[in-house]
């Protein structure tokens, strides 16, 4: 991670780093379920920045070590992502040497100038990605945004409200390597317009504006303060602080929302901003962008860790246990031995009757993600990874039957028929009318603030887009079986007809050649 | 923080869980309760006590049988709101055990038998009521007249809506001027109620607990109907728009019955058209129908057309 880290951090005085523990845990699947084939096996002896694992599908990016160390095998192990109690893991027992704050050359350094191919190439090696929460690979995001041709940048620092949320931090300690990063891809997209998204009053956006000016032709053109209301628009009159309006702060930093503010125009349900000539990245992946460039290892990320009190920032290596992330940040020790597991009761799909009866247990429940749009964290043994912006504990209601207020349809900011979906998700699955608003879901957690009877709404809709996805893979798998047979078909009776047609011919030949 | 919290009066402020809705319904229906209380004396106290043993009893019972714990129904709240509903549209006077089997009805056959709490497909109160009507209807079209009329003769009586309904060749005013069930605009007493209801209802909706699409759907379908249907002081007039509007249970249907959100529509659009359909409904059946009163059939043919309209509005592309 950054290079200036341990200075910033005095800075900062809330910036803690996490230890290196003993032990990483390297997930083989990203967080948009793409799968990694692990490429050393137990006892190679690894240096930091060596590939250990290569992606299983064209847009993945190759799993870096992010320390020295001896990888121990592959194990499966709970994992941070929705709804994956555990998936294979890659265990790397770290040599002991602290990098964290100085940071790691591991390449030649770039210069910002340089050309489009080497910078994208340098992107991939590095295994860059997203730092916003979806983890996608910066590359290939780029990649397509510069071949499809866009004019607006967003650099979204509006994520989350809280007040020490990583985005903020990394305004506050990084100013220079997020301006330089905004620099290198402002030149790499050829970009008309850079749009700051950042909450109302961040004293951060002064740095950044200050560090922005420094460098040659680079300067945001706009700011866009994303607060709930700004984007609210419609909708029943929600009174300011409530936990509606701060789930509609967190809908207002989701990428569609910010494409369709900075341009006016109406992204269709699954659209991404690349439809309204937009590329939207997070503001710690544009310091990371930087540091790749320069030829730094990108080893570790900010997670904000919110057990109720302050926030507190927390550095800490990918692979780190989210337990030891906890720790570090003070969270109280208690919170991790009576919630250390948490049984996830599914709100839908688990045989448990007629009627939406399931109740949820009560108690308090460690998300990833702020309040509103984190998902259950099942277990604290998982690692940090590259989308563990944030780790929040919330006190869970328990969920009582729907009485069908409608207050999860008023707080909807894409305006969608959540109090439906609900239903027909529980019933089974939704009917072929429901499936765009399904595919629409921002998961931002504004139903769930809004819902009278605490039912874990978001939930269930990230469980109902996971299966769509999956049904979507399935019939493209079934869909190129069937070509594939059918092609076969065609080709071996194109052949028998060929060998027919030539022993016809054959015996033509022969009933003529007697005659001859 | 509680939703809302902030520059909201304390008595405007919504409910913050699902508990809080019930108890805001049970406390917008106590100014009418209160009132029928004062005109017509203990008789409807008495049906709220019986109605209430008998939803939350079957309630309990039903959910003991289905395995789960009988104390929601008394916890939750939604077994009182139906019981309150359905005593509020039983004349005072009848038998106890009228009362007593619109309320096992309500529970059992309107609720529990389609899963519970957020499932039934019918307004629970209205097929209780239906029930009774249907198995007693001498003992539900007569009501008591206020305490304060001294007509002897009309201790108890047809109803405004009834003694319309057979009106012969009488005009409208010989109606009125024969007949103690008529007040100034609606029922003698009933109009009264029917105000109370209508204050309860405005409460709800300042506190966000229902909004005003299906009863503005409702009232105003009615009234239209009833205006072009009005043919002045005419035998063959069908009714003035205020008869309708303050006579029967107009008003109780409009604020605590159409807006119930688990036997209505979805989205907004979808329950200012469903209001529209039972005030269409109520009118057509109470000016043409062989009921006095029809707004329970009316809820719930409408309620039978709610995926209807859901899935209309969703193949439309309705903004939710």
């Amino acid at each position: 991670m950054p290079p200036s880290l341990a200075s910033a951090a005095a800075e900062a005085g809330r910036l803690v780093t996490a230890p290196l523990p003993p032990l990483l845990y390297l997930p083989l699947q990203m967080y948009r379920s793409l799968p990694l084939r692990a490429v050393v096996g137990a006892g190679s002896r690894v240096r930091a920045g060596d590939v250990v694992a290569v992606p299983m599908t064209a847009d993945g990016v190759p799993l870096l070590a992010p320390v020295d160390g001896v990888i121990d095998g592959v194990v499966d192990h709970p994992a941070p992502l929705p709804g994956t109690p555990a998936v294979p893991t890659l265990l790397l027992a770290s040599a002991g040497t602290e990098h964290l704050a100085a940071g790691v050359a591991r390449w030649p350094a770039l210069a910002a100038e340089a050309p489009a191919g080497a910078l994208l190439a340098r992107l991939r090696e590095a295994g860059v990605l997203g730092l916003g929460g979806a983890a996608f690979p910066v590359a290939g995001k780029l990649g397509a945004a510069r071949a499809a041709g866009v004019h607006t940048l967003i650099v979204n620092a509006c994520a989350c409200a809280a007040g020490a949320h990583a985005d903020a931090a990394v305004l506050a300690l990084r100013p220079d390597a997020v301006a330089l990063g905004i620099h290198i891809v402002e030149r790499l997209l050829g970009v008309t317009r850079t749009l700051l998204a950042i909450p109302p009053a961040a004293p951060a956006a002064g740095r950044l504006s200050a560090a922005l000016s420094a460098l040659p032709g680079t300067a945001i053109r706009d700011a866009v303060a994303c607060t709930g209301d700004a984007i609210a628009g419609e909708g029943a009159p929600r009174a300011p602080g409530s936990p509606e309006a701060a789930a509609r702060g967190v809908a207002a930093g989701a990428e569609r929302r910010l494409a369709a503010l900075a341009t006016g125009a109406r992204l269709r349900a699954g659209e991404l901003p690349l439809a309204a000539g937009c590329v939207c990245q997070n503001v710690a992946t544009f310091a990371q962008i930087a540091d790749a460039v320069a030829g730094m290892l990108p080893s570790g990320r900010i997670v904000t860790v919110d057990a109720g009190g302050a926030a507190c920032n927390v550095a800490a290596y990918h692979g780190t246990p989210i337990r030891d992330v906890l720790a570090t940040a003070g969270a109280a020790d208690a919170a991790l031995s009576s919630h250390h597991v948490v049984p996830v009761t599914p709100p839908h799909g688990a045989p448990q009757g007629a009627g939406t009866d399931a109740t949820t247990p009560a108690g308090m429940q460690w998300l990833v993600g702020g309040a509103h749009a984190g998902y259950r964290l099942a277990d604290v043994r998982a690692p940090v990874t590259a989308h563990v912006h944030a780790v929040t504990r919330v006190a869970v209601r328990a969920a009582t039957p729907c009485i069908g207020c409608g207050r999860c349809d008023d707080a909807c900011p894409e305006h969608l028929p959540a109090r439906l979906l609900h239903r027909a998700l529980a019933a089974g699955t939704p009917p072929p009318a429901l499936t765009p608003a399904l595919a629409a879901c921002l998961e931002c957690g504004a139903c769930d603030a809004a819902c009278p009877s605490a039912i874990p709404l978001t939930e269930g809709f990230r469980h109902g887009r996971a299966l769509q996805r999956y049904a979507a893979v399935q019939s493209a798998q079934a869909a190129q079986a069937r070509d594939r047979f059918a092609a076969h078909t065609r080709r071996t009776e194109a052949a028998r007809a060929a060998a027919a047609a030539a022993a016809a011919a054959r015996r033509a030949r022969r009933q003529r050649g007697p005659a001859t | 923080v509680t939703v809302g919290s902030t520059g909201t009066a304390w008595w405007l402020r919504p409910p913050a869980d699902s508990r809080g809705f019930m108890l805001a319904v049970l406390q917008a229906l106590a100014p009418g309760l209160l009132l029928q209380c004062a005109l017509y004396g203990s008789g409807p106290a008495r049906n709220v006590v019986l109605a209430a043993a008998a939803c939350i009893g079957a309630e309990a019972a039903a959910l003991h049988l289905r395995g789960r714990p009988p104390a929601a129904a008394w916890r939750d709240g939604s077994a009182l709101v139906t019981a309150l509903l359905l005593a509020g549209s039983l004349p005072p006077q009848v038998s106890a055990h009228v009362v007593v089997t619109g309320g096992v009805f309500a529970i059992l056959l309107g609720k529990q038998a389609f899963g519970g709490l957020g499932e039934n497909p019918f307004n629970p109160a209205m097929v209780g009521y239906v029930v009774v009507l249907l198995a007693y209807p001498g003992d539900l079209a007569h009501w008591p007249a206020p305490a304060w009329t001294a007509d002897v003769d009309a201790w108890t009586g047809a109803t405004a809506l009834d003694v319309y309904k057979h009106r012969g060749a009488l005009l409208p005013s010989e109606l009125a001027a024969a007949h103690a069930a008529f007040g100034g605009a609606g029922g003698a007493g009933t109009e009264w109620v029917n105000a109370a209801w209508l204050c309860g209802g405005a409460w709800l909706l300042g506190r966000r607990v229902i909004t005003w699409h299906a009863p503005a759907g409702m009232l105003a379908a009615l009234a239209l109907s009833a205006a072009l249907g009005y043919r002045g002081d005419s035998a063959a007039s069908l009714g003035s728009p205020l008869l309708h509007l303050f006579a029967g249970g107009t008003m109780l249907a409009a604020f605590f019955v159409v807006t119930d959100p688990v036997s209505g529509p979805a989205s907004r659009r979808g329950q200012f058209v469903f209001g529209a359909g039972v005030g269409l409904l109520t009118f057509a059946i109470r000016a043409f129908g062989a009921h006095a009163d029809g707004i329970a059939f009316a809820v719930l043919l409408m309620n039978a057309a709610t995926p209807l309209i859901d899935r209309w509005l969703l193949a439309r592309g309705a903004r939710w």
